[in-house]
């Protein structure tokens, strides 16, 4: 079964309630270009969101019927600089390049720009052979990044968290099945070159002052 | 398709323009010497179904 069909059928119950979670964040993020990069929800995800332009990017591990574009997250197809706010809802867990996709958001961003992250915890997936029913979502991850790892990632590459929210879509019993929300802003510092504290010399004039005669009482 | 999506694709890899030829559904980069297919009007941006421009 692929991934996206597990969030369609079993773990459509897990998308609504991250869609449920990133509403609290989206209707606060303004703008005029919205990137989701993975077709995960089929632009369920991004519903409260009041940016403009709206668009799911579907990448061969997130395909979606509903995406006006297809890429791979590492390699997008999108200018410098011209993008307010980017959602990645799993792209991590499941793209071969997680390092790569956040350089890439790193470029498109504006300063200021906010960039969305869900993401498994890590500890699943190390202990998904031990779990009774594994979701077939775990069993495709890439090893998971532990989270301090990725903050680390993310703060190296000029990102600042605004906030972290932990929830849970096993009970609460079975802790190791949270899903963490990132939230981070692009930091960026404006260069103000800083003038000489010296003062150049007067420069004497070429031709020689005469005096001037004065004027008799 | 979308032309305000259209409008902003560039080269995946060069980060350059693109140019839309209509009759052949691909998107062109000059520098890199890649066409990116269009199928069912949805610009495919994949490396590995982009063909060299010089081969048509």
């Amino acid at each position: 079964m692929a991934v996206t069909q597990w969030f369609e059928q079993q773990g459509k119950a897990l998308l609504d309630l991250e869609a449920q979670q990133l509403a609290q964040h989206l209707p606060s993020l303004f703008g005029y270009q919205l990137l989701q990069i993975g077709g995960l929800g089929d632009g369920h995800l991004y519903q409260s969101s009041r940016v403009q332009h709206r668009w799911l990017v579907a990448t061969p591990e997130l395909p979606s019927n509903y995406a006006p574009v297809t890429a791979e997250a590492a390699y997008l197809p999108f200018a410098t600089d011209q993008t307010d706010v980017i959602l990645l809802p799993h792209t991590l867990d499941f793209c071969p390049e997680p390092e790569g996709v956040l350089h890439e958001c790193e470029r498109l961003l504006i300063p200021e720009g906010h960039l969305l992250i869900t993401s498994f915890n890590p500890w699943v997936w190390h202990w998904r052979a031990y779990l009774p029913k594994a979701p077939v979502a775990i069993k495709q991850a890439y090893p998971l990044t532990p989270l301090h790892t990725r903050l680390q990632q993310l703060a190296d590459l000029g990102f600042a968290l605004q906030q972290q929210q932990r929830f849970w879509f096993y009970p609460k019993s079975l802790r190791l099945c949270g899903i963490d929300i990132l939230l981070l802003q692009k930091q960026q510092s404006t260069l103000t070159p800083i003038k000489p504290t010296w003062r150049q010399k007067r420069q004497m004039a070429d031709a020689v002052i005469e005096p001037s005669a004065r004027k008799k009482i | 398709m979308n032309k305000t999506v259209l409008a902003a694709l560039v080269c995946p890899e060069c980060k350059g323009k693109l140019e839309y030829d209509k009759a052949a559904q691909e998107l062109h980069c000059h520098a890199c010497q890649l066409a990116y297919p269009i199928e069912d009007e949805i610009p495919v941006m994949l490396a590995d179904k982009a063909h060299p421009l010089a081969a048509k």
